[in-house]
């Protein structure tokens, strides 16, 4: 993690791609809190009312993520066909399933 | 042992509180930390967007303990909201819930201003001696 000494926005970084079936690969790398959910969110594109096909959304680099990083999440999933997670820690995990986001933001194994 | 630290009101606190954190109990389990970095995140982001103006933090440290609290000069109280799966907010304070070992709200002793608080026991789970997690 970043030291304390280092003032600006978290660092947070989105890839996207669409493999061969068409489904879009979200990857999502760094922190993602409140202070660049915004900046991500103007990256990924997403216009309101703009629906997407099936989402895979992986967060095998996004070494922190808060509430508002599963806000995002829930945005991604309201405006998918279909969304997965992918590679989810635990601790991750047990938020979502602590908040009841699970059920619409399945993880895949 | 007792740290604090004091943050103005502009989202870039959150992450900056989330690293002092994250630095002041580095050395112990990683699963602690990563919980403490979340909740510490979630409160720093309540903080920010009802407080009113800086927040301040304190962590306090003992071997079987440490807990966090942030201290702001909003008034209102805050709500664990239960939110729907799809709603945009409100899970804040319902991750500080779940993950903590207890939370809790004390409001300041006069004037508007409240401090928000959790706690996590660092005493080990087994070996029952109780070094096991001494360091």
């Amino acid at each position: 993690m970043a030291t304390i000494d280092e003032v600006g926005p978290a660092k947070a970084n989105v890839d996207v791609s669409r493999n061969a079936n068409g489904t879009v690969i979200v990857a999502l790398s760094g922190e993602l809190d409140i202070s660049n959910v915004e900046l991500i969110r103007e990256q990924l594109g997403l216009g309101i009312g703009q629906t997407l096909p099936a989402v895979v959304v992986d967060v095998a680099e996004l070494s922190f993520m808060d509430s508002s990083g599963i806000a995002l999440l829930v945005q991604i999933a309201g405006q998918a066909g279909q969304i997965t997670l992918r590679n989810v820690s635990p601790l991750i995990q047990r938020v979502l399933t602590a908040t009841g986001v699970n059920e619409i933001l399945p993880a895949a194994p | 042992m007792i740290v604090q630290r004091a943050f103005p009101r502009t989202a870039d606190s959150v992450p900056a509180a989330r690293h002092f954190v994250v630095d002041t109990v580095n050395d112990i389990p990683k699963e602690i930390v990563d919980r403490v970095a979340l909740m510490v995140s979630e409160l720093a982001t309540n903080a920010i967007r009802h407080g009113g103006t800086d927040f301040e933090m304190r962590i306090k440290r003992t071997n079987d303990e440490l807990s966090v609290e942030i201290e702001d000069s909003g008034d209102g109280a805050p709500v664990v909201r239960h939110a729907r799966p799809r709603d945009a907010s409100g899970r804040g304070l319902h991750i500080v819930e779940a993950l903590s070992d207890a939370w809790g709200v004390r409001n300041a002793n006069r004037g508007a201003g409240k401090t928000v608080w959790f706690t996590l026991s660092l005493a080990p789970l087994t070996g029952g001696g109780g070094n096991e997690g001494a360091r």
